[in-house]
């Protein structure tokens, strides 16, 4: 398993087009680098290497129910989320995820980076609950056909969420569901001070996952 | 990161356009103001009309110009939930610290646009048949001007009867030499009338109109006036059922309806009816025009959306969903913004014909 942590370029990191996300993308790797199990050895300056293997990698399917993006419409979702034991009762894991909102004339794709702990009540037992933060990209087209002129525009974006998860994990196959809270929005969700405001917004988050 | 934007561009390249109902569309404004058959715009009755707006001679007890309730300031408006006319002192929200000073019973709308009212997918009706006020109760910019004239909490006072007030405005203009020279250059021998006054305080306010918005830019092919989020809340807007009744040129369908807009706000205190039909607003420059609401309960439009996303869905009009995104009230506050931004008319003028105070006192 190799993790790549680039540095980046005079052209600065591209998920920085909406969001002042460099910071919290540093505070994920960090997790990673400074976990008990993930030796990371420098290596040409900027690449890493996680010596040990993840001691679960789960895939899920299942649908992420936006409460702020565009308009509560459920849309699909995948994630793979990998483990490294660290206790008999916890683990620190990884995640990645990817899905798409869709509505008329409006659609999301979504992609997540998160990193976390993992907790079991019992060893090893069925029941966990996690805690993490994640990092939240979007790229969203809308387009209106008026008849004046054909509307379109492409947004990119990205947020900072504080997630939370339990789960069910029996015979190898898990039932979860979530709540990723948003921590810092895309910056121009500032304004508008009514009833709907962030950052007291996220999304929620169920999946089916299987272990392999 | 040339290949990252062409990956990206793929990815938002398979999405579908929303067409939106014919008669949930938005448009921008044309260019050419209508006008009446009978009042031409001319640069001489622009010259008196302008003057004759900011001069509070036109009020019963000279202390109330159009200007005061109508400032450039507040965008042709007067910040005020409910207007003081007569009474008041200064502009804006400083009259209602005069607690005695009678309140109109609507909200001051802007005068800027006006000269489009009536204008929707249907097409402009003639500007004789213009609708004015919350109510439509009259039609025409020339009609209009008689309106506060008249009222005595916006103008007239009670010093004069009503059915004076017109003539005793008309023999007082007829007594200043100066107004006499710019009537006679705006409407020749016609002179100082009822007739030419409202034909030149009406042609001054067919001047009033913005410039082009960001959104009207947009819409006639400059892809770099809207922004992202502009566009999104267009969306939103449209998508949500906001333009049922806010669309075409003007952002409205300038009909009438019985909404269950709150009656009061913070307090005791009445202000304005809450029952009864009033029209749609524009929302041509809206972000520049608060509060909201013909009686001017919302203080911001971050309320008015709290209020159609909270509505009691009890009438037809209101049936599906007509609420504004979740969380996407900024992107409707930047769409707001692009029907808002075009520059306008700021000019406050030093001195009127009367020697009165230009705006009142």
């Amino acid at each position: 398993m190799t993790i790549f942590a680039k540095a980046p370029g005079p052209g600065g990191n591209a998920l920085s087009v909406k969001s002042n996300v460099g910071p919290p993308l540093l505070a994920i790797g960090c997790v990673l680098v400074a976990s008990p199990v993930a030796e990371a050895t420098p290596e040409e300056g900027s690449r890493f290497t996680v010596l040990r293997a993840p001691d679960t990698i789960t895939v899920g399917l299942g649908a992420a129910l936006p409460m702020f993006v565009i308009y509560e419409f459920p849309g699909p979702l995948a994630n793979v989320t990998l483990g490294w034991d660290i206790h008999a009762h916890a683990q620190v894991v990884a995640s990645a995820g990817a899905g798409a909102l869709h509505l008329d004339g409006s659609r999301r794709y979504h992609g997540k980076l998160g990193a976390g702990v993992r907790g079991f009540p019992w060893r090893r037992g069925p029941l966990w609950g996690q805690l993490g933060f994640g990092l939240n990209g979007y790229v969203e087209r809308t387009g209106i056909v008026l008849p004046e002129r054909r509307v379109s525009a492409t947004d990119l974006g990205a947020q900072l969420t504080a997630d939370a998860a339990v789960g069910v994990a029996v015979c190898g196959w898990e039932v979860a569901v979530g709540f990723d809270f948003i921590l810092v929005p895309t910056r121009y969700y500032t304004s508008y001070t009514g009833d709907e405001s962030l950052p007291n917004r996220g999304m929620a988050v169920a999946w089916i996952g299987r272990q392999l | 990161m040339k290949s990252a934007w062409l990956s990206i561009v793929l990815v938002a390249g398979c999405v579908d356009y929303m067409t939106p109902d014919p008669r949930d569309t938005l448009a921008s404004l044309p260019s050419d103001v209508p006008t009446p058959a009978d009042n031409p715009t001319t640069p001489e009755k622009v010259a008196l009309g302008r003057a004759l707006f900011w001069d509070p001679i036109l009020s019963g007890d000279r202390d109330v110009a159009c200007a005061t309730c109508h400032h450039p300031d507040f965008a042709y408006g007067d910040g005020l939930a409910v207007s003081v006319g007569v009474g008041g002192r200064g502009i804006g929200p400083v009259r209602a610290t005069n607690l005695d000073a009678p309140r109109t019973p609507r909200n001051a709308q802007t005068v800027l646009v006006t000269a489009f009212n009536g204008l929707t997918l249907d097409g402009a009706v003639p500007a004789e048949e213009a609708p004015m006020f919350w109510n439509h109760r009259v039609a025409s910019l020339e009609q209009q001007v008689f309106g506060p004239i008249k009222s005595d909490a916006e103008m007239r006072g009670t010093s004069i009867p009503e059915e004076q007030i017109v003539d005793v405005i008309v023999a007082r203009l007829a007594g200043i030499p100066e107004y006499a020279v710019l009537f006679e250059a705006a409407f020749g021998a016609e002179g100082v009338t009822p007739s030419t006054l409202a034909k030149a305080i009406a042609a001054f306010e067919r001047t009033l109109v913005p410039t082009d918005t960001s959104f009207d830019r947009y819409m006639k092919g400059d892809d770099d006036a809207m922004s992202t989020s502009a566009i999104r809340g267009m969306h939103g807007f449209i998508f949500q059922g906001c333009a049922r009744c806010h669309n075409g040129p003007m952002l409205s369908d300038f009909k009438l309806y019985e909404l269950p807009i709150p009656a009061t706000h913070g307090g005791p205190e009445v202000l304005g009816e809450a029952t009864g039909k009033f029209r749609t607003a524009s929302l041509r420059m809206i972000s520049r025009t608060a509060p909201y609401g013909h009686n001017g309960v919302f203080e911001n439009l971050s309320e008015v959306a709290d209020f159609y996303h909270n509505i009691p869905v009890t009438t037809p009009l209101l049936e599906g969903d007509v609420e504004p995104p979740l969380g996407g009230g900024d992107d409707l506050l930047a769409f707001f913004e692009a029907l808002s931004d075009g520059a306008f008319d700021r000019t406050i003028p030093d001195r009127v014909p009367s020697g009165l105070s230009p705006g009142g006192p």
